[in-house]
């Protein structure tokens, strides 16, 4: 007798329970008073919703059945990311019948709908990881998600609240999405030259490597706000003190103390992982690269540099996707951002403001996450990925 | 053999000597303020007039405490949920969204708990045991599945219960690893908290935000150097407190 798959089934009954006790969607007469919600029914209309019931019956049914194999699999991956399809559609489309002919009617995702989102991409991932690894069906599979910004590209979520802030805001948008992701980049490439050189000094001399970590490491506990703060007064002090550096734009506020608290932010993950990249080699290793004759330069860009690579890499993902995160602290000191909308948001008690700042950067850093973890795969030399 | 007296002067001489900085600094606001008045000499205030230095210190102490203890307690608690027989099934599940909840900026977990809760202490305190929780968990399930299957199967050979299992020998194993993630989790809380001002939440964040809008270095570095401070007293505390976790036999 196959066991019963317990995640599809936990996963789907609370998609299930959230249909029915959530509100789906919540609704205020402007942008903000206070939110009225929405069930799926009313949301949605009783043949729509119900469609939704039906998909997730099916999965709830699939997992209580035992755990999919097979074609079993490729069905119930489907008809996880058809279920976050259609949410998004229907959600769209709703809105557009909600706010029709009122104005200054705003309608949001709410909790139902999240729940929901979120339910599709764990089970979505957890079916999917089931196929064999490697085959090019899977990697069909994995892309299937990208489906889902067919609704959002076609204009069908333009009525959601979110989509109003977006659009009222669209150029402002892309200047604070281009800053923040060039301030974040920036840091973590200063980062990389400084603390790469400084992890792998730390592997050849031990009397440095105390000292550098303790720096690295105690910067990393700092908060971030508090490192802004305590460089504002200095770098206004050089400002003042040198024309040049106030001409290049260098101040107490701005992007200038934000570039020096991230990039040393993004010091100890690359300092660590570059040390633990080049302690890894084995003194074998090394020995066998002298013993074929390597020059010492030889043996550190064929020998060491590429076995080190993938975990040096590895550090540089950690702090790239810190760096993201700690950018939308940097909009509090004038550094603009995609943290400007979050506070703006919050000063102005508007939600979909909070979210057009937060759930770009949460895209940001999975995606930069996913690019890096392609990249430390891509350079794992394959002797070593074999071995693992 | 070093000297019992010596090996703790060697250990906790740093720890000790921030400590006495920190209450140095945050009560007693005239050596605070004279600091603040040699670097800043043009400006007409110097502390944060609204609230003194320990006040503030206190508002963030006691955030961060409440949201830590409550995340390292529920933060071990989903890790032994997640790698028990019947909780194993969730285990790659729970990861992804363990990794995906640590993309998201914790600033902005703090602000989506305004819509959540309303302004105060309150969503402060939520979106920090949240947030806090996530490193806990991914610590306690690195370090209890790190547990050697060997070492759980002689336990169960000698008639341990699972209950047992878990509380005799699992759990004093891993507590390294997940004590690693508590101290993670404070330090980032520490973190959050100072944002968290803009919440409404109080604590040493409060200065900060309002220097910077009332264009008064002074107080944005009260509050930052006190929060900094804190930080780092608070984490290099918990790394001299790790080892009394360990247990005997352990390396």
């Amino acid at each position: 007798m196959r066991e019963e798959d317990r995640v599809t089934a936990v996963v789907a009954a609370s998609c299930l329970a959230a249909m029915l006790f959530f509100p789906f969607m919540s609704l205020r007469a402007t942008r903000l008073s206070p939110a009225e919600g929405i069930s799926l029914f009313a949301a949605l209309g009783p043949m729509r919703a119900l469609l939704l019931f039906c998909l997730v019956l099916l999965l709830l049914g699939s997992g209580l059945g035992g755990a999919p194999k097979g074609w079993g699999t490729r069905i119930s991956a489907a008809t996880a990311v058809c279920l976050a399809f259609l949410v998004l559609e229907f959600s769209g489309s709703s809105a557009a019948r909600l706010v029709f002919g009122r104005d200054f009617a705003r309608v949001s995702l709410s909790s139902g709908a999240w729940v929901l989102l979120v339910g599709s991409f764990v089970l979505f991932r957890t079916v999917s990881r089931r196929l064999p690894k490697g085959n090019l069906e899977r990697t069909f599979l994995r892309l299937l998600p990208l489906l889902l910004l067919l609704p959002f590209l076609a204009g069908k979520l333009d009525n959601l609240s979110l989509m109003v802030e977006f659009a009222n805001r669209s150029g402002r948008f892309a200047l604070e999405l281009r800053r923040h992701l060039v301030l974040g980049l920036a840091s973590v490439a200063s980062g990389s030259l400084l603390g790469i050189p400084l992890g792998y000094a730390s592997t050849r001399s031990p009397t440095l490597k105390g000292p550098v970590f303790a720096v690295a490491g105690t910067l990393q506990t700092f908060p971030s706000l508090a490192l802004f703060g305590l460089l504002i007064a200095p770098l206004a002090w050089l400002s003042g003190r040198f024309a040049l550096l106030k001409a290049l734009g260098v101040g107490g506020i701005g992007w200038a103390p934000a570039y020096i608290a991230l990039s040393l932010y993004s010091l100890l993950p690359i300092v660590q992982n570059t040390f633990a990249g080049f302690a890894s080699l084995s003194p074998d290793m090394l020995d066998a690269a002298n013993g074929m004759g390597m020059t010492r330069r030889q043996r550190l860009f064929r020998v060491e540099v590429p076995v080190a690579a993938p975990i040096v890499l590895g550090g540089v993902r950690v702090a790239s996707v810190q760096a993201v995160g700690n950018t939308a602290v940097a909009a509090l000191i004038g550094a603009g951002g995609l943290g400007t909308f979050i506070f703006q948001g919050l000063g102005e008690a508007a939600p979909d403001l909070i979210l057009l700042g937060a759930l770009p950067i949460l895209l940001m850093a999975v995606l930069l996450d996913g690019l890096l973890d392609v990249l430390v795969r891509l350079v794992t030399p394959h002797g070593i990925r074999e071995a693992a | 053999m070093r000297s019992l007296a010596g090996t703790f002067r060697a250990k906790w001489a740093i720890p000790i000597l921030l400590v006495g900085t920190l209450v140095f600094l945050g009560f007693s606001p005239v050596l605070l303020e004279g600091l603040l008045k040699g670097l800043f000499p043009l400006e007409a205030q110097w502390l944060y007039p609204r609230e003194s230095p320990a006040v503030l210190l206190w508002e963030h102490l006691r955030l961060v405490a409440v949201s830590s203890f409550l995340a390292a307690l529920a933060g071990s608690l989903l890790g032994i949920v997640a790698t028990r027989r019947f909780g194993r099934p969730f285990l790659p599940a729970i990861e992804d969204l363990l990794s995906l909840g640590q993309t998201f900026p914790p600033v902005a977990v703090l602000a989506l708990a305004v819509p959540a809760v309303g302004f105060g202490f309150k969503p402060a305190l939520l979106a920090l045991f949240l947030y806090g929780m996530l490193p806990v968990a991914r610590n306690a399930i690195d370090g209890l599945e790190s547990v050697p299957e060997e070492v759980k199967d002689a336990a169960r050979g000698i008639g341990m219960t699972p209950a047992r299992v878990l509380r005799k020998v699992e759990l004093p194993l891993a507590m390294p690893v997940i004590m690693a993630g508590i101290r993670s989790s404070v330090v980032i809380n520490v973190g959050t908290a100072t944002i968290g001002a803009t919440i409404g939440a109080g604590g040493l964040g409060v200065p900060i935000v309002a220097g910077l809008i009332g264009e008064n270095p002074a107080y944005v570095l009260e509050g930052a150097l006190l929060s900094a401070l804190m930080a780092v007293v608070l984490d290099q505390g918990m790394a001299r407190l790790a080892p009394f976790a360990h247990r005997e036999g352990q390396a």
